[in-house]
């Protein structure tokens, strides 16, 4: 045993090593912070604990602002201050009752005069804000235009772009009334717990005249949704909403917890437009942040293999091949003794490199993004990335048993380059000889079954599951099948590794 | 006491040990001797159990090291010709780590290693990385390592290779306190002499097989002075007297007395008296080595 420690003292706490992981926790420190600004851009709060929804109507030939305010538990406030500023100066304020608010811009609409109606609008758009106040939480909340998907211009006669004034604060809600969505204006502040979803929209069209729309909607699989062109055929269902004409729209719409997308249809005359959103009863932080965590968690997994590389090199490949080996194997210790050691020196390596990785992402959520990362998510993480570096290992380990080290280096690189940096170029090129590449549900299918058939797949598969447990993935992943590739990546290489290192010829 | 038991060995088409049997008992020291490449080290790897037979076995006070390789190497200590070790570790560090294996404690391998290291001659070298070690010095960390538990049984291989004076004292002197101590020793080497002086006995080994096994007594008895002595012309007939200085021979016209014994100008004298003129006198002593040659049948 004091010999396994010995190897992993000296594998671990080799300049090569430490550098690595340095590197390792630095990416995933700034990646923490690339979530954070993607988070801040798509319009969540993270350091707040209210969220608002709120669009420009007209009353009485004048601008006026709509909304609803709501606590961290998804339930709408009252005497929260609300407080319009243009240019940053006091437009006007208002208390809420029950959530809604409403504030006069204190311009009037000339409709004969076309010119200084879009001036007004685009003074609304540009330098607008609303600054939230409830209890000791205040909330600035800038103004966004709606960007139609499907209808480019919409005729004067008919109406204009609507702006509206959207903040969702998601890590203080408790599961399952969690919500994620990427740039439609929609606010679902709750889901109940019979997974019936309260849905705040914005209404698009924007006119001087009727403002009634017809709506539905429809459940699936969220990135189906949203890349399928004919959204009807990624739809389980489409059902009606009925006519709506308010400003801000408020629906119940019952969810789907076997998919994780909602699609609100949008038409009006011969216009329609389409919001897509996923969603998750999960608590809405960590189906964020699990979300945006493929991108770190694959720049290390892509990068950790080459420290295994290099521990089979010095463990294994370069004292086998300079014959440092034997002076070892003199010691009152079998063959299998010796292989055990150093296999397990660095296995150790891989776990306490997955943990300090990986806990060095959590540490830094934490302190970035002020939230306690999902536990289970963690620890399947580093489970994964753990089983991914010993299934490498064992591979790399094997080699090193056979061949010499200048050999082995060149092999370990190939192997490197195919199981990580290449594997998804080969699975789309495979993709597009057998005709799926086209097919994004099939492609996305098959990057992850590939990774049955990769070494470091381990992390990718578990992180398949724990996405597809958040409702982030359509792809089922078989936990079995992971169980079984893990095992063979594993074991096939390490017996084979031993039945050579058994009878090598040590000496140079 | 160290037993080779019928060991084989074979690298591809190139058998580099052909049964091959012999005992070192405790309280002996054994020379194995034989030219490069004869099998020398290749048994000394098989006895360590570093490399393995292809049939046969070795026994380390009874312990196959086959089947009990962990309770055979525990009675072993070897020093090997060209010691290898990995190249970037501490000196110290690495005694440590190697006496983890003889279930050692860290701290009190430590302590250990450092009184070791003195008695090698190593002291003050301890935090050195043993790629800066030279030679002379491998060899001593190694003698270190394998005195970690005080093994019955110590196998030196061409241990003098490449030494200095002071460093063949210092392992001719050990090996002799090892003989001493009741340790079964064996002693690698390509010159006999190299033995001589040590060896109760030497195994001669020749292209993989054990050519001959001789008390040093009696490969000493094999040494012999001869003279020679070139005549005008062929002897006719050997003088009686001649007998008393050895064994005679006649090849034309010279005399070759074997087991020379006595003063060669006597014999000189002898031979003009009987009319013969000499032509020329060589008195011949054969040496260890060419016993050795002449033992594998080999020209020097």
């Amino acid at each position: 045993m004091s010999a396994v420690i010995y190897d992993f003292k000296r594998s671990f706490f080799r300049l090569s090593t430490l550098l690595l992981l340095i590197i390792f926790i630095l990416v995933g420190v700034a990646s923490t912070y690339l979530i954070y600004s993607s988070m801040i851009q798509q319009g969540y709060s993270l350091d707040q604990k209210l969220s608002v929804i709120a669009a420009i109507d007209t009353e009485d030939n004048c601008l006026i602002i709509k909304g609803y305010v709501f606590d961290e538990k998804g339930d709408p406030v009252s005497f929260a201050q609300v407080e319009l500023y243009i240019n940053d100066k006091l437009i006007d304020k208002a208390s809420s009752a029950d959530g809604f608010f409403m504030l006069c811009t204190g311009t009037k609409i000339s409709p004969t005069n076309i010119n200084e109606f879009f001036e007004n609008i685009t003074k609304l758009a540009q330098d607008s804000k609303l600054v939230v106040t409830y209890r000791d939480v205040r909330e600035e909340v800038r103004s966004s235009t709606i960007m139609f998907r499907e209808v480019k211009e919409i005729p004067l006669t008919i109406g204009f772009p609507r702006i509206y004034y959207l903040k969702r604060t998601l890590y203080t809600y408790h599961s399952p009334t969690a919500f994620i969505s990427t740039s439609s204006p929609i606010l679902i502040p709750r889901i109940d717990k019979d997974d019936v979803a309260i849905v705040y929209f914005i209404n698009p069209f924007f006119s001087l005249g009727n403002n009634s729309i017809e709506a539905e909607y429809c459940i699936g699989n969220y990135l189906s949704l949203y890349t399928e062109k004919n959204i009807t055929k990624a739809c389980e269902e489409i059902k009606d909403l009925g006519v709506l004409n308010k400003t801000i729209v408020s629906v119940k719409i019952p969810l789907d917890p076997k998919y994780n997308g909602l699609a609100i249809l949008i038409k009006k005359d011969d216009l329609n437009t389409t919001y897509i959103t996923g969603y998750s009863t999960s608590r809405g932080i960590n189906t964020i942040y699990l979300s945006l965590l493929s991108t770190p968690l694959g720049t290390i997994v892509n990068f950790a293999p080459i420290i295994m590389l290099y521990l089979a090199y010095v463990l294994m490949a370069k004292p086998r091949s300079i014959g440092a080996l034997e002076f070892i194997l003199a010691r009152p210790i079998t063959r299998l003794d010796l292989y055990l050691t150093r296999y397990f020196a660095a296995v150790l390596t891989g776990l306490t490199l997955s943990i300090a990785v990986i806990l060095g992402l959590g540490l830094s959520t934490t302190a970035i993004l002020g939230i306690t990362p999902d536990m289970t998510a963690l620890l399947t993480i580093i489970l994964g990335l753990f089983l991914a570096l010993t299934a490498i290992y064992s591979v790399y380990y094997s080699l090193a048993t056979s061949i010499r080290s200048g050999l082995y280096l060149a092999i370990g690189i190939i192997l490197y380059l195919i199981f990580t940096i290449f594997w998804q170029t080969i699975v789309i090129i495979y993709a597009y000889i057998t005709g799926q590449l086209f097919d994004f549900q099939k492609l996305t299918e098959l990057i992850s079954y590939s990774y049955y058939f990769n070494p470091v797949g381990a992390v990718n598969l578990l992180l398949t599951m724990l996405q597809k447990s958040y409702g982030l993935s359509s792809v089922e992943v078989n936990p079995y099948y992971v169980g079984l590739s893990v095992a063979i990546w594993i074991i096939v290489p390490f017996i084979l590794g031993y039945l050579r290192f058994r009878r090598i010829n040590l000496s140079t | 006491m160290i037993e080779i038991s019928n060991v084989s060995k074979s690298f591809g088409r190139i058998k580099a040990l052909e049964n091959v049997s012999f005992k070192v008992n405790n309280g002996e020291l054994v020379g194995y001797v034989g030219l490069n490449g004869a099998g020398k080290t290749t048994t000394i790897r098989i006895i360590i159990g570093v490399l393995l037979p292809d049939s046969g076995d070795v026994y380390i006070d009874g312990y196959s090291v086959l089947k009990e390789k962990r309770k055979a190497s525990m009675r072993i200590g070897w020093v090997p010709e060209i010691p290898i070790f990995e190249p970037d570790v501490k000196a110290l560090d690495y005694f440590v780590y190697l006496a983890g294996y003889y279930k050692i404690s860290p701290s009190e391998a430590r302590r250990l290693g450092k009184e070791l290291f003195e008695r090698v001659g190593l002291s003050g070298t301890e935090n050195r990385k043993l790629k800066e070690y030279s030679q002379g010095m491998k060899k001593r960390f190694a003698l270190a390592v394998s005195l970690i538990n005080d093994p019955p049984n110590f196998v030196f291989d061409e241990v003098l290779n490449g030494l200095d004076p002071e460093g063949i004292k210092f392992f001719r002197e050990l090996a002799k306190n090892f003989k001493k101590q009741g340790k079964a020793v064996l002693f690698s080497s390509h010159i006999l002499s190299e033995v001589e002086a040590l060896a109760d006995r030497v195994v001669f080994i020749h292209k993989g097989r054990i050519i001959n096994i001789l008390t040093m007594q009696e490969i000493k008895s094999m040494a012999e002075k001869k003279l020679i002595v070139k005549l005008d012309k062929p002897l006719e007939k050997i003088p009686e007297e001649i007998n008393s200085y050895g064994v005679p021979v006649v090849e034309d016209n010279t005399l070759v007395i074997r087991k020379f014994k006595g003063d060669q100008s006597t014999v000189v004298e002898l031979l003009l008296r009987q009319g013969y003129k000499i032509m020329e006198v060589k008195l011949e002593e054969i040496s260890l080595e060419e016993v050795f040659f002449k033992l594998i049948g080999e020209q020097k």
